[in-house]
């Protein structure tokens, strides 16, 4: 306890405080301008994200609208283009010259519609956000239709050239039942053009169009089924040769022991060996059957088989893709909406 | 001199502080002011757009339920490289696992809303979330149900019926060697199914069962003569074997109706009511803005 001396004390007193005020409404001036600086970059930030979600509904879903709905006709232009100078005649390599130009279209259009998708992606980041995963869904639901339509651009030559005469694949080989004096040689011919067109088709199963896939995995067996059948008919027609020989073995055999009277036994011994190859026979025809009823439905079966591929299937992939993106567009929207209501 | 301007600047920083104190108040009342406590007419609004984008979400599952269906049927018939099936499957049903978990999320995000803690209108979002989580749930069944039978009646069971000649010489050990490892794929197919598709593969298990019994006897008769009788009556059984498995067929399709039906309408109800309550509580705050004129 020290005694003050009141007249000393004031002055250093005062001094001492002063200091303190000052910091004291620096801190407090910071502390203003902080929350200032932060409510107006929050307001900012609001303002652009709003902003930024309404062009995104305006205007880059509008313009991948557009962008996508030329990829479709771009492809069916390729598609008629390469076609029709397939049909000239032209060989493949001629055939993928003069269609190039709408090739490069189809590109084009495709580009156009990837990156109108990327722009829409660089809108919102953040997966987390409802807007987020509506565009995550849209976004994929793009990618796939893109990847469909490029894969059926690109292996359209592929596919489209596996039963052409000048074509490496070569597959309308595998008709060769007028071609063919014996069940045999119709199995080496068969086997021969299965090959090169079993290739053709184990290729076609890399293709970044699903259809074409699922077709090139089909035919493939249908094709291996047809080289099974054929093999089992070529042999069955070589055992019957065989069956012709033991039976008139047989017939000579029962002849020869009638002549001389033979015991019960032999006799007996000849008929049940007639037995035997009689159900050989039945064996050989049941299997011999089976298989020749298999493969001409196999070949009958062929060209509806390559028909659907465009007729139902990529129909049908194409209905699926109508069907989604415009609900995810949609829902997109509508997302947009929740988030821009009260803004 | 000194004494006074020392007073004279501190009361200026009083003055400052004052100021600044004043001004740091009013922030705090604008803030207070742009986030109001209570019920506003934005977040109805909100979650009637949010229940809008529900409902309508829920139309993508069978568009995605019949690609994933076509895509693994058509690599199981066709593919006899397990990875690829194994790929197929994946990725398919991972598209509809995540479309799932989208649609989960939304309704979290609208049980988040402070609107549903509204007592007239909690209860009905209770049950609107009750119903579409149902669905949802469904359609994760759906696509178990579907994957199992596919794997197993459109894989070993199907050779039973396409591939086996039927007037070969080895048809009854060529049945049962293929019944077998089609009646294990069925009871392996069951796992994780739902009570429809375990009856459905229950079904085809029995009229399976029986003709493989069937076939059995042909290889188990020690004499020609009873051989060809047992082979007649089973080839004549294998003539009912289709309108056996059309009727197991028919049943399951009839039940999985009965039962999406009744989900569907119960989900629609749900719906309709919560979009009638939320639609009055948006006429409240009409009424009240008509009152503040």
């Amino acid at each position: 306890m020290t005694i003050e001396d009141p007249a000393s004390t004031t002055a250093p007193t005062r001094s001492r405080r002063r200091p303190v005020i000052l910091v004291t409404s620096i801190v407090l001036a910071v502390l203003v301008i902080a929350i200032g600086a932060l409510v107006a970059v929050n307001h900012i930030a609001g303002q652009q994200k709003t902003e930024s979600l309404a062009a995104l509904k305006e205007q880059r879903l509008n313009a991948l609208g557009d962008a996508r709905g030329k990829v479709q006709p771009a492809a069916n232009a390729y598609l008629a283009a390469y076609k029709k100078a397939r049909n000239a005649p032209a060989s493949r390599d001629q055939a993928v010259q003069d269609s190039q130009k709408e090739k490069d279209e189809f590109q084009q259009a495709t580009g156009n519609a990837r990156s109108a998708l990327q722009e829409l992606k660089s809108v919102n980041g953040s997966s987390e956000s409802a807007v987020g995963v509506a565009v995550q869904q849209l976004v994929e639901s793009h990618e796939d239709y893109f990847d469909y339509m490029e894969g059926l651009v690109e292996s359209y030559p592929q596919f489209e050239g596996l039963f052409r005469d000048d074509d490496a694949a070569g597959c309308n080989g595998l008709f060769v039942g007028s071609k063919a004096a014996t069940l045999r040689e119709r199995q080496t011919l068969l086997a021969q053009a299965a090959a090169p067109c079993r290739k053709a088709a184990a290729d076609l199963k890399d293709s970044k169009n699903n259809a074409y896939v699922e077709f090139a995995r089909t035919f493939d067996n249908n094709v291996a089924d047809l080289e099974e059948h054929a093999e089992v008919t070529a042999k069955g027609e070589e055992n019957y040769a065989g069956f012709v020989r033991l039976k008139d073995d047989l017939v000579k055999r029962a002849d020869e022991a009638e002549a001389r009277n033979a015991p019960e036994a032999e006799v007996q011994k000849i008929a049940d060996d007639a037995k035997a190859v009689n159900a050989q026979i039945r064996t050989n025809r049941s299997e011999f059957d089976f298989a020749a009823k298999r493969y001409l439905a196999g070949v009958k079966e062929m060209p509806s088989t390559v028909e659907n591929v465009f007729a139902t299937e990529i129909a049908a992939d194409i209905k699926h893709f109508d069907a989604v993106i415009p609900a995810r567009e949609q829902i997109l929207k509508d997302t947009i909406d929740v988030e821009l209501t009260n803004k | 001199m000194e004494s006074g301007r020392g007073s004279s600047r501190r009361t200026g920083i009083i003055v400052v502080a004052v100021v600044l104190a004043l001004v740091a108040g009013g922030f705090g009342a604008w803030f207070a002011f742009l986030r109001p406590t209570g019920v506003q007419r934005a977040d109805v609004e909100r979650l009637d757009k949010q229940r809008g984008i529900v409902d309508s979400s829920m139309n993508l599952y069978d568009p995605l339920l019949e690609e994933f269906t076509a895509r693994y049927t058509n690599v199981v018939a066709e593919e006899e490289d397990e990875q690829a099936k194994e790929q197929v499957l994946n990725r398919e049903s991972d598209l509809i696992k995540r479309e799932s978990a989208a649609n989960t999320g939304r309704l979290d995000a609208m049980a988040a809303s402070p609107v549903t803690q509204e007592a007239e209108i909690a209860e009905a979002f209770r049950r609107f979330k009750d119903q579409y989580g149902a669905v949802i749930a469904y359609n994760d069944q759906r696509l178990i149900n579907t994957a199992n039978i596919t794997r197993s009646v459109g894989g070993p069971c199907a050779p039973l019926h396409k591939d086996l000649n039927v007037s070969g010489g080895n048809y009854a050990q060529e049945y049962v060697t293929t019944a077998d490892s089609c009646l294990l794929a069925l009871a392996g197919a069951k796992d994780k199914a739902d009570a429809d598709a375990v009856q459905l593969l229950g079904g085809i298990e029995e009229v399976i069962k029986g003709q493989r019994a069937k076939q059995q006897e042909v290889l188990d008769a020690t004499d020609d003569l009873a051989r060809l009788a047992k082979r007649t009556t089973a080839g004549v059984a294998l003539l009912e074997i289709n309108e056996a498995l059309n009727k197991v067929r028919t049943t399951y399709e009839e039940a999985v109706k009965a039962s999406s039906t009744k989900l569907v309408d119960d989900a629609n109800a749900s719906n309709a009511e919560l979009e009638r309550l939320l639609k009055a509580r948006l006429a409240t705050f009409d009424a009240a803005g008509q009152e503040g004129k």
